[in-house]
């Protein structure tokens, strides 16, 4: 699978669309066809393949801005350990 | 790794994940007690690695929330904590703001879809990795990250005041 894009956030719908639009046969229906910044080649990717590689690492940061804010609302004291006997 | 080990490593994550999907703090620690003494009775069977067991014990804490609320025990959500049923357990000291941003988010988390505030919490909360939350809701890890993506950015718009400010 090669796979050329900048869909980062585009919906699986509109990604199924690109995808059948370049030729590859494993694609749903949808919308968005021939879209420009897609390009699938050989094997055939699904939607959400797609979707996932334009998402870097860094934005699945768990410190990031939103990250920081769920850390904070949520910094629960675990209970006591069971006595396991 | 032994029960106690794994109870010092997951505990923590499993309360935070618990409340933060919805249970009263007093009824997450019930869960994840009850969790763990289910999971040292099966001490002699527990095979292979830790992010299988991780796998495991969130697994046992979703199934006796489920039972809880078969037995008709209201889940409320996180905005009707009581700070005096939270000190009762020894919750940790929070800054002031704490429960106001506990409040926004438990909203923020209720205006995501389903699939998206399973991925997300089980993401941030429980810190689980895209392998482990792949293996634990059994989708894809690409679905995964797509998920938890997706989340955080309607959270971000959800929750612009908070991330600006």
């Amino acid at each position: 699978m090669e796979i050329n894009l900048n869909t980062r956030g585009l919906s699986l719908g509109t990604l199924s669309g690109a995808v059948q639009g370049n030729g590859v046969d494993k694609a749903e229906s949808g919308f968005g066809r021939g879209f420009d910044n897609v390009t699938v080649t050989s094997a055939p990717a699904s939607a959400e393949d797609i979707a996932a590689a334009g998402i870097s690492d860094s934005d699945l940061r768990r410190d990031d801005d939103i990250g920081r804010l769920v850390m904070k609302a949520f910094a629960f004291e675990p209970p006591p350990m069971p006595k396991f006997e | 790794m032994t029960v106690e080990e794994h109870y010092k490593a997951l505990a923590p994550k499993l309360t935070n994940w618990l409340v933060s999907t919805g249970s009263p703090y007093a009824e997450a620690c019930d869960i994840v007690q009850n969790t763990f003494l289910k999971l040292w009775k099966m001490k002699d069977d527990l095979r292979g690695s830790d992010a299988a067991v991780s796998g495991l014990v969130f697994t046992i804490a979703r199934n006796l929330r489920k039972n809880a609320v078969r037995d008709d025990r209201r889940i409320t959500f996180v905005e009707e904590i009581r700070d005096e049923d939270a000190g009762s357990v020894n919750a940790a000291p929070l800054p002031s703001d704490s429960e106001y941003l506990r409040k926004r988010l438990a909203k923020a988390f209720e205006q995501l879809p389903p699939t998206l505030r399973e991925a997300y919490t089980l993401f941030q909360v429980a810190e689980m990795s895209v392998s482990e939350i792949a293996r634990q809701v059994g989708i894809s890890e690409s679905l995964v990250k797509v998920r938890v993506f997706r989340a955080k950015e309607k959270l971000r718009t959800i929750l612009a005041d908070l991330v600006t400010s």
